[in-house]
């Protein structure tokens, strides 16, 4: 979302505010001034009723003066209207409309008669004063007339009194609602921030989410489009941060994650938006003229600043990245194919042995078209059983005897022929097809593995590879099982192999192993030496045999440092009670060394090269007597 | 309402005249005083009040009043209708609710009084004798020389009759009856 907008929220809000709270203000004045018209009509007839009931009273005290022509008596009665505050004046007059008597409250001016403006209505309002006529009765009979008048003054000051508080009274109303408005304003304002954040902000790291780099990033475009700049796109990736997630659980992940982004965060200019937008993935937008040619600096420094140990709960953590760059307009015209680009440029760069940083190439975008044909291809393959497996036997070099077979997997293409699976591996294993491979693999080799038990040629193991994938499968262990079942093969004959680095990313398949081995299945680790060769696992985990990994045994016996690994590795395999096998092996001199020190299972080109299982039958048959070794 | 519009439209055209140009006449005055007092004047339950359907006003024929009384007879009056009755003997006194009694009746009041033996009549007089002896209302000058009149609260009393408080209040003590000089 651009900024501007956010900032502008508030602004209108506070206007919607005010609007509102000029209604309301409005409506009450309005609610006011009629109550107050209302009052002041209420309060003149009142005033009026009251005057009249006086009137009456004066005037019924008054006939008999007015009978007898008593103006002193007239004037007591008209005096004791003194009572009455309001009352200003008051006469009375004879039938004749002669005045008998007068009374004023303050020495205003008389009474008069009453003019023809009372033949209509007995009484008169002028501004200030009431005026009421009413004729003094006697026996039924009218003997003359009292003319009131009161005034209107306190009328007024209650009205005003009146009027007053209406107003302080709406005024706090409007106060106490304003405040109550606001203060649920706020509220909802708070909540909204609250839900923007959560739905654009990354709890774990406080940045902008995937969501909002989208947003960021095609804000970024159209910027750049309109004022011709650039904007290099950075999509970084933790390298191996599942192993610390794995291994010291998702709150210290989580803290890792933290540390790393403050470390990012600090490298960077303050305009470079650095966004997570994945577990482990991080994506940086930088905007400028500059941008593209800058954006290998900031990739440099982005290495440099995670090169450092981070400490995680007292634990030294060394974590490395993988950095893709791509830029806009220059690599892709649009926001897709720049993230797709920057994303290949970034496991380009894993490709290149993580801890680096690659510029998008468009050579890049036709060797990621060409992965996605292979993978096409591998599905097809897997739906037409274009794979087919291929034996290297492993020699016992005592006796020259074949006690088992690898299996490698090949793939038979239509076209192009025979497949190495270097050319294929890697793209099952990035797209999972690894898992329905390896599954036909071990299918196929424990058949064969069967047949050539029943052909007579003796207890002889078969070894399958095993992928990462195929470790994170929730029910691998019942299925291999199955497929032992089936194939009718007994587990002692079948070798599961793992790589440390595969071992060492999936802790977690400790139950699998034991499982696997409570059933009788032998487990090798494959490549021994290249990984880890952490001591602590060969313990813990149910393993059988080691496998002495090819680039140690190359260069024996001439290299001292090989000689010396291969021979600890041997040393330590026998003392810790597991079987041992030399891969690679492609001379006499290397065999020979590896027999005089004590490892006899061998493998390699000097033995056999891989075979088709029916070559691989023509050699076990061939070797069902005894004969020497076959070069 | 329209009686009031009436009332206001007659005083307006009443006030149009020359107010008080001619001077009244003092028995006019006098029979003015005592057509009101009746106004003010209520008689006991059990007086000839009730069943006559006159309001009978009883004066000596020889009254130099009579005339002006008289000019009241057949008045509406509360209801009723007023009747003036001269009076030559005294021994009986029937149905008269109103006595006035002047100067000449002097001789007679003892036999007035023994006739009328604490009837519910209003007795009224402008002779300062006959007022001292006790009639419930006495005729006279005030002290500014206008007419006036009081009440005698215990000659009323006697009498069984009520009078208005509005009266009541209008009541001073006379300083000189007027009729004196005539006589």
């Amino acid at each position: 979302m651009p900024p501007r907008d956010r900032k502008s929220t508030p602004r209108l809000g506070f206007r919607v505010a005010m609007a509102n709270l000029v209604t309301a203000a409005a409506a009450l004045l309005m609610a006011s001034a009629l109550l107050i018209a209302f009052q002041l009509v209420s309060l003149r007839a009142s005033l009026l009723e009251d005057l009249r009931v006086k009137a009456r009273i004066v005037g019924d005290n008054l006939a008999a003066a007015v009978m007898f022509g008593d103006r002193g008596a007239a004037a007591e009665t008209l005096g004791s209207l003194q009572a009455s505050p309001s009352i200003v004046a008051a006469a009375v007059f004879d039938p004749e409309g002669r005045t008998v008597a007068t009374y004023s409250h303050r020495g205003d001016e008389p009474l008069v008669v009453p003019g023809p403006e009372f033949a209509a209505q007995d009484h008169r309002f002028t501004w200030h004063t009431l005026d009421l006529v009413q004729p003094v009765e006697h026996g039924g009979k009218v003997i003359g007339m009292v003319r009131v008048r009161a005034s209107q003054d306190g009328l007024y000051s209650r009205l005003f009194a009146y009027a007053g508080t209406t107003v302080l009274i709406a005024a706090g109303a409007l106060a106490v609602a304003f405040l109550l408005v606001s203060r649920m304003r706020r509220a909802v304002l708070r909540a909204e921030a609250r839900l923007d954040y959560l739905a654009y902000i990354d709890p774990v790291t406080n940045l902008p989410n995937r969501h909002a780099f989208n947003e960021r990033l095609a804000y970024a475009l159209e910027r750049a489009d309109r004022l011709g700049e650039r904007v290099a796109l950075l999509l970084l990736d933790l390298d191996n941060f599942k192993i610390v997630n794995d291994t010291l659980g998702h709150h210290r992940g989580d803290a890792l994650l933290a540390a790393a982004t403050h470390r990012l965060s600090e490298g960077l200019r303050r305009g470079d938006g650095l966004c997570r937008i994945g577990g482990d993935e991080f994506a940086f937008v930088m905007e400028g003229p500059g941008a593209c040619d800058e954006a290998e600096l900031v990739a440099r420094k982005t290495l440099a600043a995670l090169a450092a140990p981070f400490s995680v709960d007292g634990h030294d953590i060394y974590i490395t990245a993988s950095v893709g760059i791509a830029c806009y307009p220059n690599d892709a015209a649009d926001l897709q194919t720049l993230t797709r680009n920057a994303d290949t440029a970034m496991y380009a760069a894993k490709d290149r042995g993580k801890n680096a940083y690659v510029r998008f190439h468009s050579d890049m975008d036709q060797r990621a078209r060409r992965r996605l044909t292979v993978e096409t291809q591998l599905r097809k393959a897997l739906e037409r059983d274009e794979f087919v497996v291929h034996y290297q036997p492993v020699y016992d070099y005592r006796n020259t005897r074949i006690v088992g077979v690898e299996a490698l997997v090949r793939w038979q293409h239509p076209e192009q022929g025979l497949i190495p699976p270097g050319d294929f591996i890697a793209v099952a294993e990035d797209s999972g097809l690894i898992v329905p491979v390896g599954r036909r693999v071990l299918a196929l080799a424990c058949r064969q593995a069967r047949a050539w038990q029943t052909a007579g040629f003796g207890p002889l193991y078969v070894s399958v590879n095993l992928s990462a994938r195929q470790l994170q499968e929730n029910d691998f262990a019942r299925e291999t099982i199955a497929v032992l079942l089936e194939a009718g093969l007994s587990p002692r004959l079948l070798e599961l192999e793992i790589t440390e680095s595969v071992l060492m990313e999936n802790t977690q398949a400790q139950t699998l192993l034991d499982e696997l081995q409570a059933a009788g299945v032998r487990l090798a680790i494959d490549d021994f030496g290249t990984g880890y060769s952490s001591m602590s696992y060969l313990k813990r985990l149910p393993i059988d045999k080691l496998k002495i990994d090819r680039s140690f045994v190359r260069d024996i016996p001439a290299d001292r440092d090989d000689t010396a690994i291969t021979t600890a590795i041997i040393a330590m395999a026998h003392g810790l009670g597991l079987s041992v096998v030399a891969e690679g092996v492609e001379t006499r001199d290397q065999a020979e060394f590896l027999r005089v020190h004590g490892c006899d299972l061998m493998q390699g080109y000097f033995f056999s090269h891989p075979l088709p299982a029916g070559e691989l039958g023509e050699l076990l048959l061939r070797h069902a007597s005894p004969l020497a070794p076959v070069a | 309402m329209i009686a009031l519009r009436r009332l206001i439209l007659l005083i307006l055209a009443l006030a149009a005249l020359p107010a008080g140009a001619q001077p009244v006449p003092e028995y006019e005055l006098k029979a003015a005083f005592v057509y009101n007092f009746v106004q003010f004047t209520e008689w006991p339950a059990d007086s000839p009040w009730d069943s006559s359907p006159t309001l009978n006003l009883c004066v000596s024929a020889s009254s130099p009043l009579s005339s002006a009384l008289y000019a009241l007879n057949d008045r509406a009056i509360r209801g009723r209708r007023l009747a003036v009755r001269f009076v030559g003997s005294y021994d009986a006194l029937p149905g008269c609710h109103v006595l006035f009694l002047d100067a000449a009746d002097r001789p007679r009041l003892a036999q007035i009084r023994k006739s009328l033996a604490g009837a519910a009549v209003l007795t009224i007089s402008d002779d300062s004798d006959i007022i001292r002896d006790g009639v419930v209302i006495g005729l006279g000058l005030l002290d500014n020389n206008r007419m006036g009149f009081e009440v005698n609260l215990q000659a009323m009393r006697q009498a069984r009759l009520t009078i208005s408080s509005k009266l009541l209040r209008l009541s001073q003590p006379i300083s000189q009856p007027i009729s004196r000089p005539s006589h």
